[in-house]
């Protein structure tokens, strides 16, 4: 398991940190950055699990700071999974607010249009509440699902987010946009939306821990679910769309590159002065071992994103009837754990195309030649 | 002064380029901008900061960074992200990212004219950092 001898190695060089002045509320101790967000429950999987060495390491860390893992644990109101939410509720209907940080970072900054009200002059606000409406109308429509955590929670989108801000973020709360100063305008990509709402879906479902190969499946999910909005709305079939994300940031810039990552063709999307050149694999063979980006969640997503780009379009039509629903009911798959790699990812995704299609199906096939292709072995 | 600004998490994307560590010494930047970042150092008392300001704990595709500072014999380093709620340590930050942003664009002088944008130069960091470049696609 490569995943926890990797946090063993990380752990193993913390600093334990003691004595009074540790008590500030966000001071996570002496540690990389990435560990500042590993859920108490990898630690505690580890502790269980682990080899004795990583056992003993991360019981350790959960030593060093009970404080914070008390504070998380708190935070985590995760509801239980299943159908049985949509059961208690009435009709589901969509509500989205819209706010506008005038170029601060203070969340979520002033309200500037609720659902059912007429669009303001700001384009960027207009683009929010339109996108935030594409992801409810999907996530419903397709999937039944009823909202981000299918309980009707509502949508809160922030924009002008700080000055000439070069991202988007998803903070559990708040859909955040930037401006953008080297790329466009971040409400521009519907996928970057769908994107950013997905990681609230994947928080709500399997949980996927986002660090290392749990966090690269996290990403993934984003990207598989944001581009299916986007072809939806464009009325793409698989194999007619071009499986690009965020092409729109890249649109009247002068950034070398065709979108922020591509699924049909991982490691192309981008080749510039200044941005670097796309270093997302298409294969393990090409696996990314670093300790950056929390452990490369964007880099090696590249992996799992090409394998749905493969089931999508072997099986044709819109990615959403088939690769789509087999790509969902996984990410709800009570077995689905959140500490979940690659192989036990591919593997539940192997057993919700039995369960939906037969062990004989021709959808189940392309779910297993997609992770062949990209090197998983299942 | 010496800054040394390490981009942890790129963001939404993963950025090869803008995850480079980019080291700044002041003595090499015009005396007014040299300034300001001294100023900004002292208002945000960036010397007594903990180590790691988290900002929320929950937020995905957030951009993380550590920033290194050694002015004398005085050295610190702070982790944080783009939801750091300290308005003077967000002000210092977003100036470093400003200085940083130029030396990008400008590989040719930053990277060869004088030796302060090399990536190597990381000894500033902690050791368990050290590792952290991705291998590149062969
Ligand atoms: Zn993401």
């Amino acid at each position: 398991m490569p995943v926890f001898m990797f946090i063993g190695q990380a752990a193993a060089q913390w600093v334990p940190v003691e004595g009074p002045e540790r008590n500030t509320m966000c001071d996570c101790a002496q540690r990389h950055p990435i560990l500042c967000i590993i859920p108490p429950d990898i630690l505690e999987n580890i502790a269980r699990n682990g080899t004795p060495e990583q056992r003993a390491e991360a019981m350790n860390t959960l030593a060093v700071d009970n404080t914070m893992r008390a504070m998380r644990l708190a935070q985590r109101r995760r509801a239980p999974r299943g159908g049985d939410r949509r059961l208690t509720l009435a009709t589901p209907t969509k509500t989205r607010l819209i706010y506008d940080a005038h170029n601060d970072t203070n969340l979520p900054g002033e309200l500037v249009r609720s659902e059912g009200q007429a669009a303001t002059a700001d384009q960027t606000a207009t683009e929010a509440y339109d996108g935030l409406g594409h992801v409810w109308d999907f996530y419903y429509d397709i999937f039944e699902r009823n909202s981000i955590d299918d309980a009707g929670l509502t949508l809160k989108g922030v924009v002008h987010f700080n000055r000439g801000y070069d991202n988007a973020f998803w903070d559990s709360q708040y859909m955040v946009f930037g401006d953008g100063k080297l790329f466009g305008r971040f409400t521009a990509s519907l996928d970057v939306i769908g994107h950013e709402l997905t990681h609230g879906v994947t928080e709500h479902e399997a949980g996927l821990a986002y660090l290392m190969q749990p966090g690269a499946l996290n990403e993934s999910m984003s990207d598989v679910f944001g581009i299916m909005i986007k072809q939806r709305v464009l009325n793409q079939k698989a194999t007619e769309a071009n499986w690009i994300i965020g092409e729109e940031l890249f649109h009247g810039t002068h950034l070398q590159g065709i979108g922020l990552r591509s699924m049909k063709a991982p490691g192309t999307a981008f080749d510039d002065p200044v941005l670097g050149k796309d270093n997302q694999p298409a294969h393990m063979s090409k696996y990314v071992r670093t300790l950056k980006d929390n452990g490369g969640v964007h880099i090696n997503s590249g992996i799992p994103n090409h394998a749905f780009y493969l089931v999508a379009t072997a099986l044709g039509g819109y990615a959403w009837e088939k690769a789509g629903r087999i790509w969902y009911e996984t990410l709800r798959d009570s077995q689905l754990r959140s500490t979940a790699g690659f192989t036990r990812f591919a593997r539940r995704t192997l057993a919700q195309a039995s369960t939906l299609y037969g062990a004989k199906s021709a959808e189940l096939k392309a779910v297993q030649d997609a992770w062949s292709q990209v090197g998983v072995k299942v | 002064m010496r800054i040394v600004l390490s981009t942890e998490s790129t963001g939404l994307a993963y950025f090869p380029g803008l995850a480079q560590d980019v080291t700044i010494d002041s003595q090499q930047l015009p005396e007014d901008a040299a300034d300001t970042l001294q100023r900004l150092v002292q208002e945000a008392n960036f010397f007594e900061q903990p180590d790691d300001v988290c900002g929320s704990t929950r937020a995905f595709d957030i951009r993380q960074y550590s920033l290194t500072i050694q002015d004398g014999r005085r050295r610190h380093t702070v982790t944080l992200t783009d939801q750091v709620e300290d308005p003077a340590l967000r002000a210092l930050l977003a100036e470093v990212q400003e200085v940083a942003q130029e030396k990008r664009q400008t590989p040719a002088k930053g990277r060869r004219g004088s030796k302060t944008g090399k990536p190597q130069d990381n000894n500033s960091r902690g050791s368990n950092t050290g590792q952290g470049k991705p291998s590149q696609e062969p």
